[in-house]
């Protein structure tokens, strides 16, 4: 029962502290408001250097963001904001604790296989650096018709049961609200799996984390076919350094300049743009990297707290004209992925009864 | 979204860079993570806010007095429970006065914001007494370890753990009767 109380107790916190949102808060680039308000006599100065970092921050854009310095459907401020956002974040100094976790909902909307109706699919997962390696969660939530049209289509096709994107879910055990637990043997980036060591090693200069992601991703990028012979789109190199900072970032406990060297890697990417207003699935507000993927009609957001740096979320948006097939349009909203909780922390994951972690097995939750 | 962050900013080893700059970075860098902790105390963003400017104040006047810069933060989240503890102590009088307002976190657009379940959280957290409430905000929002938990409050680490227990046992009882 405890246990029940101290999950509610971290839901409810969580929720309740999102309703300040960093928009929300009064504006500190002024004297005026971060006046003194007992007479106090420092903040005038506070207040003074603040506006000497903004300033200061417009004077040392780096050169990385050059190519976004005016992005197109961005603010021309954007690119400020995000170098001292990312800064900050640069010069955070973390304590790290026997775990760490990040754990967000994965949504996709898209429609079945030869029916007339979208769904939308859920599913937490929580990647958990652990003393005894890394372990990824994984709970389907729900699946369910997206909107009440679809919902009409799909009682007029006899409701069938929902299990991800099959229909019928014949052989399909329903594992919905149920964790299951796999140990890889390394935090999996972008196809790339990394030791710990590794990826505490990877540097904290932009340029020269990308020449090391493309040196990890060498051998995995040569598979072009698959084991059958079949040809295999393959990633752009910038689509799959877009995925692996996204790794970075969401899926390992990278030391902050490391996600901060993330974060400006691929806002320099071809085409991608800094974008001051942006929000994730669940209407947080942010800023965001904006690039179009290079294999496929989607453009990849990724939204940032525009306070800490830290990630609230990705999006997928559709970008150019995709088969009829796939129930989406030029502008909807592929997949989400919103970031619940993402840190250190003193909890580690709850596996189940029996389960004892180790590389490379797997548990079933019951 | 919580980050344990205990230094100040690397470039300033040993404390001697000016505590414009220091503070400034600290004002940056966790204004919104500190506003929110005032929020889950007091429930208003506005006092959360002013609670928070103070603290920074406090830190900014107080600056070449600091004996440990490494604790910045530390002394940063106790100048903000401190504070909040100000803010609910002048509500209660004021309140005795003008009767008790409906301070905005309760609110029934809040609550729909946020659902009827975790309301039924805050409410049970808001009746305990003070010095739970806090310890549960700082282990269940920040993940404070015990040790931190005793030091934002200044209490020895015994009592945070007393506390903490009595709070969630108190806690399961008022949210079982609710099912």
């Amino acid at each position: 029962m405890t246990r029940d109380v101290e999950d509610r107790l971290r839901d409810a916190f969580a929720a309740g502290a999102e309703l300040v949102s960093p928009q929300s808060l009064k504006a500190t680039g002024t004297p005026a408001a971060v006046r003194p308000r007992r007479g106090v006599r420092g903040l005038p100065v506070l207040a003074a250097a603040s506006v000497a970092v903004v300033l200061g921050a417009v004077a040392i854009v780096p050169s990385l963001l050059g190519s976004s310095a005016a992005p197109p459907g961005g603010s021309a401020e954007a690119p400020t904001r995000f170098t001292a956002v990312v800064d900050a974040l640069a010069r955070r100094a973390e304590q790290p604790r026997a775990y760490w976790r990040s754990e967000s909902e994965t949504l996709t909307w898209g429609r079945p296989a030869k029916q007339a109706y979208n769904i939308e699919d859920s599913v937490r997962r929580v990647f958990w650096s652990t003393p005894r390696g890394p372990a990824v969660e994984t709970t389907p939530l729900y699946t369910r018709p997206d909107t009440a049209a679809d919902e009409r289509k799909w009682r007029a096709a006899g409701a069938p049961d929902l299990c991800g994107f099959q229909v019928g879910c014949e052989g399909v055990r329903d594992r919905r609200g149920r964790a299951d637990y796999h140990f890889p043997k390394g935090f999996e980036i972008g196809g790339v799996s990394l030791t710990r060591a590794q990826f505490l090693a990877l540097p904290q200069d932009p340029r020269r984390l990308e020449a090391e992601l493309l040196r990890l991703q060498a051998p995995t990028h040569q598979e072009s076919t698959g084991p059958s012979g079949s040809f295999v789109k393959q990633y752009s190199e910038q689509d799959t350094l877009w995925l692996m900072g996204e790794g970075i970032l969401m899926n390992t406990p990278a030391p902050p300049a490391v996600r901060a060297a993330a974060l400006r890697m691929m806002a320099a990417l071809p085409g991608a743009r800094t974008v001051d207003q942006a929000r994730d699935a669940d209407g947080r507000t942010g800023m965001a990297i904006v690039r179009k993927v290079d294999r496929d009609p989607l453009e990849r957001r990724l939204v940032i707290d525009r306070s800490s740096g830290d990630v609230l979320g990705t999006t997928t948006l559709v970008a150019g004209p995709l088969p009829e097939s796939a129930g989406l349009e030029v502008g909807d909203m592929a997949a989400a992925q919103v970031v619940r909780a993402l840190g250190w922390t003193g909890d580690g994951p709850r596996l189940p009864e029996g389960c004892v972690q180790q590389a490379g097995k797997t548990c079933v939750g019951s | 979204m919580k980050s344990e962050i205990i230094h100040p900013p690397p470039g300033v080893p040993g404390g001697e860079a000016s505590a414009d700059a220091v503070v400034t970075e600290l004002f940056l860098a966790h204004r919104l993570a500190l506003v929110r902790l005032a929020f889950l105390l007091v429930g208003d963003q506005e006092s959360a806010e002013d609670v928070v400017q103070d603290a920074f104040a406090a830190v900014y006047r107080r600056w070449s007095r600091l004996s440990d810069r490494g604790q910045v933060l530390p002394y940063l989240r106790a100048a903000v429970v401190n504070g909040c503890r100000m803010v609910l102590r002048r509500r209660t009088i004021i309140g005795r006065f003008r009767g008790h307002r409906e301070v905005p976190f309760w609110s029934a657009e809040a609550a729909a914001l946020l659902g009827e379940t975790r309301r039924q959280v805050f409410l049970a957290v808001r009746a305990l007494p003070r010095r739970q409430r806090e310890v549960l905000v700082l282990r269940f929002y920040l993940d404070l370890p015990e040790a931190e938990i005793a030091q934002v409050m200044g209490v020895s680490r015994g009592t945070v753990k007393s506390t903490a227990s009595r709070a969630l046992k108190a806690l399961a009882a008022t949210l079982q009767e609710e099912r």
